[in-house]
């Protein structure tokens, strides 16, 4: 009886340490769908993030989302235990603004990094930041931030349209590399995949979501933007050609003005030599 | 003085290149555009009669019947009536005679555009023919003009055939003009219509070929496969709306500056004084015009969305157009001013015409203010405002001009009774059609439905009101129209210059006045004016 007893805990040990075993390993039928995470980037436009949200900054210290300067920003969902792709965003991002010229992290708009990780905690965050090695400078215009209430997580994330989920069998979250570019009354301007943009294409999305905020000295960079329109397919700011037509036939008008003066001229020229 | 050669020869008026022919060829063509799109404007009215369908076939075939009605009603008025009536008739048969010119700069490339014009009017009138009829109103907006079933490539070919056409007229009478002026005769010696001419058509020659291009990328987009203005694949929809009013607000200059030089010369002539404040009414005025005329257009779109301070920069431009305009109308006011008016029948069209300025000036005003334009802006208040502003206006400086005119370019006077009966009509009609409509888009009633059904109930009998004035419009037009038509067959003789005016188009040619215009060359003095009357 006993060894009978002995047998079955055994056996079910057996199963149980599979059972881990096979839960905590990765497997083939991990791989995502990316486009599940598909953001329907026109019926989230213009949806207003942070509203009376409450977040909690490099250290600990609640504030309100809305409490933030009054500039564009750089919406980036991550959490800081992540990885991989979080960091990678972080690396990604730091790099793109290098090559933004016309406006300056920190006093033409901000990076708002917002874990949607509840787990998340201050020494995580601190660890996070530190990788990225970014230049300590007090107005580099980076935060770093945490919701305060768990709960609402979800909703926020939701209300921009950005879907992430946490996969038990990964022991990771899976969500897209997307930032969002908001405008500085808060409302998404613009959704970006930061692996597959260029440094322009986030000086134009910036411009765009600033558009409200335009000072006379920045007047050339606001009409160097309208050269420009978002492709929702590439996902990325391509010339916009019919500005182009539309100048070149401006100018035809006018050069039309001046040709048929000259023809004119010519003609009676040609006449008055003949005569 | 010689004269026009009697007897009706029709390759003579095909192969024409006298400017003064062409000038009659225009003013056949819009009368016959004008008469078509007025049906349709009869169309509209009768529909809009009662909620629910009334003349169209059935609630789902409905909206696109109505869609062509709307269509051609504002494509043949603008591009086939208005500015051909204006800058075409007028500024042909008049221009060359008030700067003492023989003819105009380039005359076979005159005849080409009239005939690019009829070609035009023929492609506008296919509508009726081809079974995709286009329903894309005057405007084009994609997406809806590259998605629907309606035959969009009609309506470019429209606008491209009535484009090159008036850029061709607006080439030729800017050389004729800067070029062809008589000896001696300075730029303030001008008549007050040459002006408005030269600066509607530098607006003209500047902006036509944006809207050219615009409806080019259009046809490319719908029928080509390319995406200029299909936002899923990179295209920016709104573009399209910039490009049209960078054209087609300018293009109201266009239309309003001739009409003003109309007035200008009825009123000097018939009040017999000299323009009021002639320098500011032509530099700050029409000049000024010229130059804010293409920095105005983005209110056409405060309802699409874009930054509040170019939304506030935008209102203070718009605001500002009423400062040359008020110039203007100042010194038509001033040239009445004391004078010995004759009130015949240009000068009630006239007198008419500063009523209507007023009226469609200040609806204009809360139109022009952001706050105010979302409210109104897409309501039958917009829709009775341009019509009187610009379309009544316009119409009723189209008119004036044959009646005053008409001594000179048919040897005939008009029957003076009948002219005034057309007049009282028109007048009274459109005022009964659109004074409705204003109250009504207070209160809600949206442009261009076809049923509103939906909306309060009383606006059903204000738009039965707005239909018989229409109707009184009709008999007006045709009271009016049939008294040319009958006047110049059987009108009295008219004698060579029954005004008494001091333009050179009175004074110094036969009536009508035959080839070459001038018997002699003509030369001004330093102080000749056309305005001489004390």
């Amino acid at each position: 009886m006993r060894k009978i007893a002995w047998l079955m805990a055994m056996t079910l040990w057996v199963v149980l340490l599979g059972d881990g075993w096979a839960i905590s390993k990765p497997t083939d039928n991990s791989d995502i769908d990316p486009t599940l995470f598909r953001v329907d980037e026109q019926k989230f436009l213009g949806v207003k993030f942070g509203n009376e949200v409450t977040l909690l900054d490099e250290q600990g210290k609640p504030f309100q989302f809305a409490d933030l300067p009054n500039r564009p920003f750089v919406l980036v969902p991550a959490y800081y235990t992540c990885d991989g792709a979080c960091f990678n965003i972080g690396i990604s991002l730091k790099e793109l603004l290098k090559d933004v010229k016309s406006l300056e992290a920190g006093k033409g708009f901000n990076v708002v990094f917002v874990s949607f990780d509840k787990n998340d905690t201050t020494e995580g965050l601190t660890k996070f930041v530190q990788q990225l090695d970014l230049p300590d400078d007090p107005i580099r215009g980076w935060r770093f931030t945490r919701f305060e209430q768990p709960d609402v997580i979800k909703r926020e994330m939701d209300k921009i349209g950005y879907k992430f989920f946490w996969s038990p069998a990964d022991r990771t979250f899976f969500h897209p590399t997307l930032i969002l570019i908001l405008s500085p009354e808060g409302r998404v301007a613009r959704y970006l995949n930061v692996l597959n943009v260029t440094p322009k294409d986030v000086e134009l999305a910036l411009l765009e979501a600033k558009s409200s905020q335009f000072k006379p000295s920045e007047s050339l960079d606001y009409l160097v933007s309208l050269c420009y329109s978002y492709n929702f397919k590439e996902g990325r700011y391509t010339l916009s050609i019919p500005v182009f037509v539309g100048l070149g036939s401006f100018l035809l008008g006018i050069g039309l003005l001046f040709a048929s003066l000259g023809i004119y001229r010519l003609i009676h020229h040609r006449k008055n030599i003949r005569k | 003085m010689s004269s026009a050669s009697s007897g009706f020869k029709l390759g003579e008026w095909i192969f024409t290149t006298d400017h003064k022919r062409i000038g009659v060829l225009y003013l056949i063509g819009s009368i016959a555009a004008f008469a078509v799109a007025g049906l349709m404007a009869l169309l509209i009215r009768i529909e809009q009669s009662s909620p629910g369908p009334t003349i169209v076939s059935d609630a789902y075939t409905g909206g696109d019947q109505y869609n062509v009605w709307l269509y051609f009603h504002g494509a043949a008025m603008i591009l086939g009536f208005l500015i051909p009536g204006l800058t075409g008739f007028a500024a042909n048969y008049l221009l060359p005679l008030m700067i003492g010119a023989k003819d105009v700069a380039f005359p076979r490339i005159n005849a080409l555009s009239v005939w690019l014009f009829w070609a035009g009017i023929v492609v506008a009138l296919l509508t009726f023919i081809v079974p995709d009829k286009p329903d894309v109103m005057w405007t084009g907006y994609p997406p809806y003009s590259i998605t629907t079933a309606g035959n969009t490539a009609l309506y470019v070919f429209t606008v491209h055939l009535m484009g090159f056409s008036s850029i061709l007229a607006a080439v030729n009478f800017l050389v004729t003009i800067i070029y062809m002026r008589a000896p001696g005769m300075g730029w303030n010696q001008l008549n007050m219509f040459v002006w408005s001419c030269l600066t509607a058509l530098i607006i003209q020659l500047i902006f036509v070929p944006v809207l050219a291009a615009a409806v080019t990328l259009l046809l490319f987009d719908r029928y080509l496969g390319t995406h200029f203005f299909d936002p899923a694949n990179g295209g920016d929809v709104l573009l399209y709306q910039n490009l049209f009013w960078f054209y087609s607000h300018p293009a109201v200059y266009v239309i309003f500056l001739p009409a003003m030089g109309i007035f200008y010369e009825i009123f000097a002539t018939m009040a017999k004084n000299p323009i009021f404040n002639y320098k500011a009414a032509v530099y700050g005025g029409m000049c000024f015009i010229v130059l804010i005329s293409g920095e105005v257009w983005i209110h056409h779109l405060y309802y699409s969305g874009m930054p509040d301070w170019l939304r506030i920069g935008q209102m203070i431009t718009t605001l500002m157009i009423s400062v040359p305009v008020g110039l203007m109308t100042i010194s038509l006011f001033g040239t009445l001013y004391k004078g010995a008016i004759t009130f015949n029948v240009p000068m009630y069209y006239g007198t008419a015409a500063l009523y209507l300025l007023l009226i469609g000036g200040l609806t204009g005003i809360p139109l022009a203010m952001t706050v105010m334009a979302v409210h109104l802006g897409e309501t039958s208040f917009v829709h009775a405002h341009f019509h009187f502003i610009m379309g009544i206006f316009s119409t009723f400086a189209v008119f004036a001009a044959v009646d005053f005119w008409f001594p000179k370019i048919a040897g005939k006077m008009l029957n003076e009774k009948q002219g005034k009966l057309g007049f009282w009509f028109n007048f009274i009609g459109v005022n009964i059609t659109f004074w409705p409509l204003f109250i009504i888009g207070v209160e809600g009633m949206p442009r261009r439905y076809w049923d509103y059904s939906q909306f309060p109930v009383h606006f059903g009998s204000y738009h039965k009101i707005a239909t018989i004035g229409a109707f009184i419009v009709a008999i007006g037009m045709v009271l009016t129209i049939s008294n040319w038509l009958i006047s110049a067959i059987k009108g009295e003789k008219a004698p060579s210059n029954p005004w008494g005016s001091n333009s050179l188009e009175w004074t110094h040619t036969a009536t009508p006045p035959g080839p070459g215009n001038f018997p002699t060359p003509v030369t001004v003095d330093a102080n000749w004016t056309p305005y001489n009357y004390k």
